[in-house]
């Protein structure tokens, strides 16, 4: 019953956008991400952001199709310039480029591009498959969800966020996850409509605006370190054969599955995003694979999983967004902001205020899958072109657009302001290996945090129990405190030694250590 | 090892930032107001949240300056990782000048001439200092001050018109 609702439902979302302006929209949307993508310096999120200004006026069905389109396209596109250039297109498409750079240079990168494009496709549809099964599961799931869990659910995604995203370094994932909550807390807090630390500006008073933020942090900051670098990289061009052999896309099948699972659920995992997601598939790849030593010398094998797994994040992430309003990945907080801008709110009630808008958004990354796999096989030599472009003539261009999108959602010049800050602010902190995705995740989550902590302690009048003896309550706080207790050098070394006494260091340790 | 130190250098001093604004920030919490004659239990007061976060920030940063002590921060670093190279590499300067023309056309055109003369202006004069005087391979001046006017002129006019007509938006 519940199966033959979901697939009328998502015929309904197909037939939905089945209009010339829809597929329109599709065209160019999907398009302009793929070439923002390849552009190294132009991230998926940076455009996303800067696409919400474009599609402000558009009906919010059209405007979320677009930036899916936009989004989707992105990171794709990320992978031209990881072939050729050797630099990641976007921080997606960095495990890309270890096989897809060496086979450009063994003159197979019209091979590599299109090997790319269909492992995307599929990566794409597998994550597809899953947003369609999971979403309905884990709404359902959210309705036990009450002002404790919320709380901790808050709390989980900044630690885990500020965990994964700095490997090597979680204090410092730490410290971003804190400052992005400090940020949230600027402005009217709901419960008592006290302004906190506003300083007698009154455009804080109604908070910091996520998008300008982002602009800033993903893009200006991201200009000022491409403008900085002195040289500017060749691209390498081939004339083979860019359509994938049937046989070279059927025999990684079980890697493309894996790689697939891997990404979703890495972009389920809140603020994680494509990145960790192709790392993570990359990685478990080569594992086990047969054959471990091509890996890094341009293996079909390792290419197929790095794109399978960046592009199941999209879809990923998207889960708990619709289902919670947490994103799972920067891009997927830009869409919060976007689907809250177009009164389309994400969260556990959508499921019952808007149901349709799930297959929607099925039907929405359907499409787009369509158009980045005719545009990655047809278009292959007219787009290697835009990576001609110098970046002295792109980059000024871009800051223009930098300064256009935060001022066209309110039209006050404040809102740039707080771009350049977070744009400076954003470069030092990425300078000094801070990852961006925790202060992110911190903006978005911290009124939820915050309001849901007070509101259960007056609930209780000041009785912490409830925080953790609810069941979910217990398990998020389990896991988050695991989570921290684990960055904890001593704490992570001791486990290490009782492994290693208890004889299970080999699986558990080299495992970890390979991800890295 | 030089990099390393220099790196660890940078995060005692950020530590140390992050002590003083969490310290600041917890501060600040601590003296809003509780609502107290409104009956509001004193954990349920505006301050909880940006309280506990400042002391978090705070004792993040004194685990980051602690560690960077241990790793050698206190060193002493060598003249080629002065504070003068930060200003004097040729990166640097690439960084600085780019800051300098986007803070000069958000911060100072923008206020005071029409959208699409400020933005062209500094399309213009970004490409060519780029091409010019911040180049390895600099291009001859006449050349880029030419090809340079007209991509400008053409991004103000484009930006202008596909902003303003085609999606409705206002400019600054």
């Amino acid at each position: 019953m519940f199966m033959i609702e979901g697939l009328s439902m998502l015929g309904g979302g197909i037939q939905h956008f089945l209009t010339p302006l829809s597929l329109f929209n599709v065209a160019w949307a999907t398009l302009l991400g793929i070439v923002i993508g390849m552009l190294p310096g132009l991230t998926a999120t940076m455009g996303v952001a800067l696409l919400v200004t474009l599609t402000y006026g558009m009906p919010g069905d059209q405007a979320i199709l677009t930036l899916i389109c936009m989004y989707v396209g992105a990171i794709y596109g990320g992978s031209r310039s990881a072939i050729l250039l050797n630099i990641p297109g976007t921080p997606a498409s960095a495990a890309t480029s270890l096989d897809g750079f060496p086979l450009a240079q063994q003159g197979k990168a019209g091979y590599a591009m299109g090997l790319a494009t269909v492992s995307s496709a599929i990566g794409t549809v597998i994550g597809i498959i899953c947003l369609a099964v999971f979403a309905p599961l884990l709404a359902e799931l959210a309705f036990d969800f009450g002002t404790y869990e919320f709380f901790w659910l808050a709390v989980f995604g900044v630690v885990i966020s500020g965990r994964l995203t700095a490997m090597g370094d979680p204090l410092k994932g730490y410290i971003a996850g804190i400052l992005g909550l400090l940020v949230a807390m600027i402005g009217m807090e709901s419960l008592q409509a006290y302004q906190r630390f506003t300083f007698g500006v009154h455009q804080l008073s109604g908070g910091i605006d996520i998008i300008p933020a982002m602009v800033g942090a993903f893009g200006f900051a991201e200009i000022l370190t491409v403008m900085r670098r002195r040289y500017d990289a060749k691209v390498l061009v081939s004339q083979d054969r860019v359509v994938p052999r049937f046989k070279d896309v059927w025999r990684f099948k079980r890697t493309s599955v894996r790689s697939g699972i891997i990404g979703t659920f890495v972009g389920i995992v809140p603020g994680v995003g494509e990145d960790i997601g192709s790392w993570a598939s990359y990685a478990a790849a080569r594992r086990a694979s047969k054959e471990k030593e091509m890996f890094g010398k341009g293996s079909y094998e390792g290419l197929t999983a790095a794109e399978t797994g960046n592009s199941a994040v999209i879809p990923g992430a998207l889960i708990p967004v619709l289902t919670l309003a947490i994103p799972g990945s920067t891009a997927a907080a830009v869409l919060i902001a976007a689907m809250l801008i177009h009164d389309i709110r994400p969260g556990p009630m959508l499921m019952i205020e808007n149901p349709e808008f799930l297959y929607q958004v099925v039907a929405m990354l359907l499409f787009t899958t369509l158009a980045i796999t005719l545009y990655g096989l047809s278009l292959t030599k007219v787009l290697v072109k835009v990576l001609a472009i110098p970046r002295e003539k792109l980059m000024p261009v871009v800051y223009v657009l930098c300064v256009i999108g935060p001022f066209a959602i309110s039209q006050r010049m404040f809102d740039v302001y707080v771009m350049i800050f977070f744009g400076l602010a954003g470069f030092i902190l990425r300078e000094m290996k801070y990852p961006m995705a925790p202060i992110v995740l911190g903006i978005i989550l911290g009124t939820l945090l915050d309001t849901n902590l007070r509101r259960g302690l007056a609930l209780t009048d000041g009785d912490p129990t409830p925080f953790f003896t609810r069941p979910i309550s217990m398990l998020l706080f389990g896991i988050t405190l695991l989570v921290i207790l684990i960055s904890i050098p001593v704490v992570s070394r001791t486990i290490k030694r009782l492994c290693l006494a208890l004889g299970l260091h080999g699986k558990l340790w080299g495992k970890a250590r390979h991800e890295r | 090892m030089e990099e390393g130190r220099q790196s660890a250098r940078a995060d005692l001093i950020t530590g140390g930032v992050f002590i003083l604004l969490g310290l600041a920030v917890a501060y600040a919490a601590w003296e809003m107001p509780r609502f107290a004659n409104r009956g509001v239990h004193p954990w349920v007061a505006p301050g909880v949240v940006p309280l506990l976060l400042g002391g978090l920030l705070a004792l993040c940063g004194a685990l980051l300056g602690w560690r960077a002590a241990k790793q050698g921060a206190l060193g002493k670093l060598s003249q080629h990782t002065s504070w003068r190279m930060l200003i004097a590499s040729v990166e640097s300067r690439r960084l600085w000048a780019m800051i300098a023309l986007a803070l000069m056309y958000t911060l100072v055109l923008l206020g005071w001439l029409p959208f699409w003369l400020a933005t062209g202006l500094y399309v213009w004069a970004s490409i060519v200092i780029f091409e010019t005087v911040l180049s390895d391979k600099p291009r001859r001046l006449w050349r880029s001050l030419v090809l340079a006017l007209l991509q400008a002129v053409l991004v103000a006019a484009i930006v202008t018109l596909v902003f303003q007509y085609g999606f409705l938006v206002r400019l600054p």
